[in-house]
């Protein structure tokens, strides 16, 4: 019992490492290896890193799989499945966004790509999202944008050439304030030319 | 048995769709649309940063990634097969060039240019003699065209520089070269360009 405040200290300190440090094509960690590195009671472990990320507006955030997209009855070892995130728990300022290197041309594609999808019950067609895309970015760069947003994994395309919502939009985005926010807008009479032209020349890619 | 199967799938997508109907996500897929099509970049870039808690993840060479690099390179065709698929023809092996060489081929310069600035000044001083000045047109004068111009050229940087001053005499040009230099600390008072043609070189032998 007296040793238990540095046992837990280890755990935590391990689980930050589980969850910080990429080791595969996606970051954090799966339940089950979580399990494996921090023993049966992870789940505590992590509340504990949890409560000690909340000073650097950092939370732990728990995905379970396919979730939106599909809407699949989760499976009895649904819980083996989920995935662990170290996310940011409050938002990013645009000009924070600027210096992560995201043009305000990519999120606002990203925005409208994620917001086509949810609407169209999280599928629908590549072709699609292009087009409203391309009114937004122009044609090239909506062809462009498709391929870093399924790259990174915001979307997936399955077999038949349908795109849904990725594993990362499942982890990073809170698509009902997305849609809400989407629901309530009013359109601004004109678009703010200057400061996308200044956009364009500030960043790239 | 099939039918059964069947039955239960239909039954199942309609309890997805009734689950994402009466979840936050539902949104009429027109009405989407045309939101997005009248909300400006920075709307739809602003509603997706309220809503976007991106993932923290630290990138590292892993030895997963590592042994995927390996298998890479010893898989990978030697540089002659890959070249022999371009059709380039015969290959020539690199060879060393050394200073005097490549001053011929005119990628460097044997001397700097500073240096040859001061050859210059010094010339001009010598030739200048007595009359303590030299005709521009025979001064710069070299053994062809090309040696012309560049001695017009570092003539411009001598009087540039306050190493010379360019007199002008009716239609007559004359170099005064100086004993010090004495360099314009606020940039050169006037430009006087001299067009250096051919038929001008002819005139002035």
């Amino acid at each position: 019992m007296k040793n238990e405040p540095a046992y837990y200290n280890e755990k935590v300190k391990r689980a930050a490492h589980m969850l910080f440090f990429k080791r595969g094509r996606v970051p954090g960690a799966r339940s089950w290896e979580l399990k494996t590195g921090l023993g049966k009671g992870y789940a505590k472990v992590l509340e504990q890193l949890d409560e000690s990320l909340k000073d650097l507006d950092l939370e732990v955030k728990k995905v379970d799989p396919q979730i939106v997209s599909d809407y699949k009855p989760r499976p009895d070892d649904g819980e083996e499945e989920s995935r662990y995130f170290v996310r940011l728990k409050g938002t990013l300022a645009p000009k924070e966004a600027r210096l992560c290197g995201w043009r305000i041309d990519n999120l606002a594609a990203l925005a409208a790509s994620l917001a086509l999808v949810v609407s169209k019950q999280g599928k629908s067609e590549r072709k699609e999202i292009e087009t409203v895309i391309g009114n937004k970015a122009g044609r090239w760069r909506a062809l462009t944008l498709m391929d870093t947003f399924l790259r990174s994994g915001y979307l997936e395309e399955d077999e038949e050439g349908l795109v849904k919502l990725g594993w990362r939009t499942r982890a990073e985005l809170d698509l009902p304030s997305l849609m809400m926010l989407l629901a309530e807008s009013k359109a601004s009479p004109t678009e703010d030319i200057e400061s996308i032209d200044e956009d364009h020349a500030s960043m790239d890619g | 048995m099939r039918a059964i199967t069947s039955v239960a799938r239909v039954v199942g997508l309609q309890s997805a769709d009734l689950r994402f109907q009466s979840s936050a996500l539902y949104v009429d897929p027109s009405m989407v649309k045309e939101k997005l099509d009248s909300l400006s970049r920075e709307q739809l870039a602003e509603f997706l940063l309220l809503s976007w808690h991106p993932i923290v993840e630290l990138e590292q060479l892993t030895l997963a990634s590592t042994k995927e690099a390996k298998e890479f390179w010893e898989k990978m065709l030697s540089f002659f097969e890959r070249r022999k698929r371009l059709h380039l023809g015969p290959f020539a092996m690199p060879e060393t060039a050394d200073l005097g060489e490549l001053a011929r081929m005119r990628v460097l310069d044997e001397k700097a240019y500073t240096t040859k600035m001061r050859d210059l000044w010094k010339e001009l001083k010598e030739r200048a003699g007595e009359d303590q000045r030299v005709d521009y047109w025979d001064f710069i004068g070299g053994s062809d065209f090309a040696q012309t111009i560049v001695r017009a050229q570092l003539v411009s940087f001598l009087v540039s520089y306050g190493y010379a001053n360019l007199l002008r005499t009716g239609n007559s040009l004359f170099l005064v070269p100086k004993a010090k230099p004495d360099p314009h600390l606020e940039g050169s008072p006037l430009s006087f360009p001299i067009p250096i043609t051919k038929e001008a070189l002819v005139r002035a032998k």
